[in-house]
């Protein structure tokens, strides 16, 4: 075998564009082994999987490209070195089947008519992608993560100074001027305006505001650190003053965890100054004191039906009524009395967060990876206790596999494994629809409820398995046959996680 | 919902895995894409086979269950025969340029035979529950009617192979499984998937009683050759005791004597596949029936 080691010091590609060449070198004749990556610990020991070690490879940096090859010849080697410089150094665009123009780097774009940059590059590099953009005029919207919190701040003051907005990092999802960015529900355009520190919150709320019949101009989210104290609640601060300019918003809403003191004094006062209602839900606060301007919610799904109470000018109700619940929990237990435990599994943080605030104060000791309550927080993701709600989308779950949106397969073990758990008598979770998602969440969750179900009927044990879907009736996976699979499957289906975690509480309770 | 884009690699996430995928993760051996169906995908290393079904197919020791939607099927990644499965860190394979199976977060499959510590006699209600579902199931399969009497010929090959046991008649033995092995059509032909039932019985039967292959194995082992190599591997497997969970399922149910889950597990293996079911469960049927009557299973 014939090897080679390249390291090129200080030299940036995209992570997907590096990956689709590593894919496209393995595939070349006389070539055994192949690995084409930045030198981020992920690849290194990649790397050193096929055989390569030493000071070379450990030596490099995120900022260095390394080039790993196992041969069965040196021609082969060579020819396969060569390709790769051929495709990196060429500045040329690449036409995808689709049409769409694809850039190496930012630079590189013919940004004239662009407003925003939508930037999704592993954390090491996103801040310098940000900047870049931010210096050309752009609004950022940074999906990515582990992103430094000192970069964010500086990322933000940058953008105060030049007047733009820094929607992220770690932002899910956003809707500018109509437009879906990230994990996005096709929803109706309308009169709130929405600023969220929250991905999976924010697109909960957006699709009940659509499905009470109102609509959004604007949905800014900010990432979750905004309302620290250290960023100051730089990007929420500047999207209510656009909202609060915005003619064609007529309410505004903020959604995040609890902020930290004085920010949320900041926002509360800009928000008392505006000349627009405003509705807050701050997460894990069971509400505020009600102004004239300022209304407070306890969860998203009353702040949502609050903003559109107040954007319609006539009250609206609840999903469900407390009789539609009684009904709901009647059914689900089908007359016998639940007394297992109850195992959430989300793909949504803020959903598993919200969850766990509700069924806290019906004075339910539920543990979690995500926990705010130290006492509540699991030793091992890996193991359950008691009740317990997994955040599956966090960091511990997704590092080298997707995010459970996209890939709600990768909790379908976990499902499995809790519901042979004798002491398990609920089973929850979360199915997000939108562009971006999987696109049948419902459809692999499903064949787990039906397998759960048989688990359970061999066992001779009650289980009752709830799903929240969150999706709006434009969402191209079809609202409609995804709420029927998971059903015909024999999961009880709201489209309110507050629900949800209600019916769970009555259930547990009863 | 909107159809997978032709373009998107697609991440396949393995829910149960039985113990011989080791052999493709510790990448001991080099593993390639044998066969691909819509909901089936076979990998070999050209001595054994591994299979991967969508979850709620059933698992098994050669078997991997995978997360994925009704809608969807092998055939749309661009799966072909003689693709290499490239182990890559972290228990993740790729299959060609669009597929990724990860096997890092999977269940170890457990036998459903695990618990069968004894071989009692078979509950005479189970036994005429099994044979009813036989003859009222409407298949394709030439045993059809076969216990019906309404199959005179095939009805005396398996009544030589019921004698051959019991007089220890080696040669004839042997002549009435080549008559029967690689019987109709496919990849699992019915008179295959009918030894394999008679194997799996015999196999599961002189385990618990601590006894090794006899004669019937000994036979069976010597005309493998005749059928193709993925059904070959199957019996080869049943001679063991293992097969897909299915079938262990049903078996270890007939077993458990009386188990409440026997009609259940009964049906769901006469479901499988257009005869493969029924044609496995007649196998299990005659063997037990053999077993309770001539200590068949025990014997040569």
């Amino acid at each position: 075998m014939f090897t080679r080691l390249v390291v090129k010091a200080n030299t940036y590609h995209d992570s997907v564009v590096l990956m689709s060449l590593t894919r496209e070198i393995q595939r070349l004749a006389g070539i055994r082994e192949a690995q084409v990556g930045m030198a981020t610990d992920l690849n290194k020991e990649g790397v050193r999987k096929i055989g390569f070690s030493g000071p070379e490879v450990e030596g490099a940096t995120p900022n260095d490209l390394v080039i790993a090859l196992v041969g069965e010849s040196e021609e082969a080697v060579d020819e396969a070195e060569k390709l790769i410089y051929l495709k990196l150094e060429s500045k040329a665009r690449a036409q995808t089947a689709q049409g769409e123009t694809l850039y190496n780097s930012l630079a590189e774009a013919p940004i004239q008519e662009a407003g925003i940059a939508a930037i999704s590059v592993p954390g090491a590099y996103a801040a310098r992608e940000a900047r870049n953009a931010l210096k050309r005029g752009l609004h950022v919207f940074l999906f990515s993560d582990n992103v430094p919190l000192e970069d964010e701040l500086a990322l933000k003051q940058l953008g105060q100074r030049e007047g733009l907005l820094v929607m992220g990092p770690d932002c899910g999802t956003a809707v500018i001027g109509g437009l879906g960015l990230g994990f996005a529900n096709k929803v109706k355009r309308g009169c709130i305006g929405i600023v969220a520190a929250s991905g999976t919150g924010l697109q909960q709320v957006l699709v009940i505001i659509d499905r009470l019949g109102e609509g959004v101009t604007e949905a800014i989210g900010t990432g979750g650190r905004d309302l620290r104290k250290e960023v100051g609640g730089i990007t929420t601060l500047m999207g209510l003053e656009l909202l609060e300019r915005d003619e064609r918003t007529m309410v505004k809403m903020v959604i995040s965890k609890p902020p930290d003191a004085d920010v949320r004094e900041k926002v509360l006062s800009l928000l008392e100054q505006g000349s627009k209602p405003a509705v807050v839900c701050f997460m894990g606060e069971a509400g505020g004191k009600d102004t004239e301007k300022v209304r407070f919610a306890g969860n998203l799904e009353e702040a949502a039906v609050m903003a559109c109470s107040l954007a319609g000018g006539r009250a609206r109700q609840r999903l469900y009524s407390g009789e539609e619940m009684e009904v709901v929990a009647r059914e689900a237990v089908d007359g016998e009395p639940v007394t297992g435990h109850l195992r959430g599994l989300y793909g949504g943080g803020t959903l598993c967060e919200e969850t766990l605030c509700i069924l806290g104060r019906a004075g339910l000791e539920v543990y979690s990876n995500v926990a705010w309550k130290p006492e509540c927080l699991l030793a091992d993701p890996e193991e359950s206790r008691a009740h317990t709600c997994i955040d599956m989308g966090d960091d511990y779950f997704t590092r080298g596999r997707p995010h459970p949106m996209l890939e709600p397969g990768l909790r379908v073990p976990r499902y499995l494994a809790e519901a042979r758990e004798p002491d398990v008598g609920i089973l929850l979770f979360d199915v997000v629809l939108g562009y971006g998602c999987h696109p049948d969440p419902a459809g692999v969750m499903a064949e787990a409820v039906r397998e759960a179900g048989n688990i359970a009927r061999r066992g001779g044990r009650k289980l009752v398995q709830i799903a929240v879907l969150v999706g709006a009736s434009g969402d191209p996976q079809s609202l409609g046959q995804q709420e029927k699979v998971l059903r015909d499957a024999g999961a009880v289906v709201l489209s309110s996680n507050y629900a949800a975690a209600e019916l769970v509480a009555r259930i547990l309770r009863a | 919902m909107y159809a997978d884009d032709d373009r998107t690699e697609r991440y396949l996430s393995v829910v149960e895995v039985g113990p011989d995928f080791d052999a493709l993760l510790a990448g001991e051996r080099e593993f390639h894409v044998h066969s691909v169906f819509a909901r089936a995908l076979n990998l070999t290393d050209g001595r054994t086979f591994l299979t991967m079904l969508p979850l709620g197919r059933g698992c098994g020791a050669s078997y991997a269950t995978l997360a994925l939607a009704e809608g969807e099927a092998f055939f749309r990644w661009d799966l072909v025969p003689g693709l290499e499965a490239r182990m890559l860190p972290g228990k993740k394979v790729r299959l060609g340029p669009r597929v990724m199976v990860d096997f890092s977060r999977a269940i170890p499959w457990e036998s459903p035979l695990r618990a069968i510590r004894a071989v009692p006699a078979v509950e005479k209600e189970d036994m005429q529950a099994l044979r009813q579902a036989l003859i009222d199931r409407p298949v394709a399969s030439p045993f059809q009617g076969v216990l019906e009497g309404r199959k005179p010929e095939l009805g005396a090959i398996l009544d030589r192979m019921k004698a051959c046991v019991l007089l220890r008649d080696g040669p004839e033995l042997e002549r009435a499984i080549a008559a029967v092995l690689g019987l109709g059509p496919g990849l699992t032909p019915s008179g295959d998937d009918l030894i394999l039932g008679l194997c799996m019985a015999r196999a599961v039967v002189r385990t618990v009683e601590g006894r090794s292959r006899g004669l019937w194995e000994a036979s069976v082992s010597r005309q493998l050759g005749n059928t193709h190599a993925l059904s070959a591997f199957f019996i080869e497997r049943a001679l063991e005791g293992r097969s897909h969970e299915v079938v262990e399922r049903a078996l270890a149910c007939l077993l458990a004597c009386g188990s409440a889950q026997t009609k259940v597990a009964v049906e769901r293996l006469l479901g499988v596949g257009a005869t493969s079911g029924f044609d496995i469960g007649l196998g299990l049927y005659l063997a037990l029936e053999w077993q309770g009557r001539y200590d068949w299973c025990s014997r040569a």
